[in-house]
């Protein structure tokens, strides 16, 4: 990795960054289907989550600035985004590490919510 | 996402009152992401504008200031240590704020809601005091045919607008504001002694309002009238003394204007077109 971004000193693991913010995990999410600039990120944060997570552009940016700095995430271009206006947007996508610290992620999600469905805390869909 | 060019002047002025709000971020992030902030900022009030108008906007700058104001702090707060920033992914746990940043921090919060009450009071101010429909607004009532009553016949009651609607047998409208010139009680249509009867005093007023006797010092106030022809222009009104009007025509729209209250004449004045 570039990015000197060691705690402690150490090599980083993903598992070391968990658990993410919901923003934070938000934003991953939504980049990991493509680069996108910041307003796409936000919309797309917010279907994704069925507009459960909203992001005013200070969580935005700040969430942005701090995954730049660990290296989770890089900037890409700058260009317009053809379906807003003629504005030139930056772009940011994730970085390798960024995506498995996703993955990450995601898998301690899924473990927990087995656990929920073990405990019959979750109904689920069959049942 | 058309009409993306065309800005809203509420959005404008909402995007120039965020971009001096930034202000309140560490002068290295503002740097970095002003720009950028400042465009998410109007992408969405323009979105927000367009599916729920001004309430939305409204509710988007609530929420927005709130963010503005968390974030502005953990920016502050986190400063330029990168050491602390790896801790920043796990629960967010600021450390306590101290007396500067604390007052740094209720200062910009305050001033961010002053700026956001005044853009929202001056937008209130410019829009019409009375919307169409609520007292001191104006009433479209319909065809004068339909909305009085046959000449000389029982005033008609429009509690909405406070006034009666009525029409005098030589076929002159007039619509009296429903209070009482005396002390402020509402007077009623007697329809056996075919006159208004104040029950607090026992103020009299013939069908056009002139004050017969009782203790009221004038005859009953009165609201301006206009008469619209079907292509919407005006053909007649009440004058500026409130004298009764004469409806040339049963087709005529009537409009009441509640807005416009003219004070009855002084005791012992008639009115030219008295019943």
């Amino acid at each position: 990795m570039p990015v000197s971004n060691a705690v402690n000193g150490s090599e980083e693991s993903p598992r070391e960054l968990l658990p993410l913010t919901p923003a934070v995990f938000h934003i991953l999410l939504a980049l990991a289907s493509g680069e996108k600039h910041g307003y796409a990120i936000m919309l797309d944060a917010e279907k994704i989550s069925s507009g459960q997570v909203k992001m005013g552009p200070g969580t935005l940016y700040g969430s942005i600035r701090r995954l730049l700095e660990a290296g989770l995430i890089e900037e890409s271009d700058e260009r317009p985004d053809p379906e807003l206006d003629d504005q030139r947007r930056r772009y940011y996508r994730l970085t390798g590490m960024g995506r498995r610290v996703l993955v990450a992620e995601a898998e301690r999600l899924a473990r927990l919510v087995a656990q929920a469905e073990a405990r019959q805390v979750l109904q689920t869909a069959a049942g | 996402m058309f009409e993306g060019n065309r800005t809203a002047p509420q959005v404008e002025i909402s995007v120039a009152v965020y971009r001096s709000l930034l202000a309140a971020y560490p002068a290295d992030f503002r740097e970095r992401y002003s720009v950028q902030m400042v465009q998410v900022f109007q992408d969405e009030c323009r979105r927000v504008f367009r599916e729920y108008g001004s309430p939305g906007l409204v509710a988007y700058w609530m929420f927005n200031l709130i963010d503005l104001a968390r974030t502005a702090l953990e920016e502050r707060l986190s400063g330029n240590s990168r050491r602390r920033m790896m801790g920043e992914f796990k629960i967010m746990k600021p450390r306590p704020v101290n007396r500067r940043e604390f007052l740094t921090a209720a200062w910009m919060a305050s001033l961010g809601f002053l700026l956001v009450d005044l853009g929202g009071l001056t937008y209130l101010f410019s829009m019409p005091r009375f919307k169409e429909g609520d007292f001191g607004g104006i009433f479209r009532l319909g065809r004068a045919g339909d909305v009085f009553p046959a000449p000389g016949g029982e005033p008609v009651n429009y509690p909405k607008g406070r006034f009666w609607l009525v029409r005098t047998p030589d076929n002159h409208i007039v619509a009296p504001f429903k209070i009482c010139p005396h002390l402020g009680c509402l007077y009623n249509w007697n329809s056996a002694a075919g006159i208004f009867l104040c029950p607090c005093h026992l103020s009299q007023y013939e069908l056009d309002g002139t004050l017969i006797k009782g203790p009221a010092p004038r005859s009953t106030d009165r609201f301006v009238i206009r008469l619209l022809d079907d292509r919407g222009r005006e053909v007649a009104a009440t004058d500026q003394d409130g004298n009764p009007l004469l409806l040339p025509d049963e087709g005529l729209q009537v409009l009441v204007e509640t807005g416009k209250l003219i004070r009855g004449r002084p005791k012992g004045e008639k009115y030219p077109d008295g019943s």
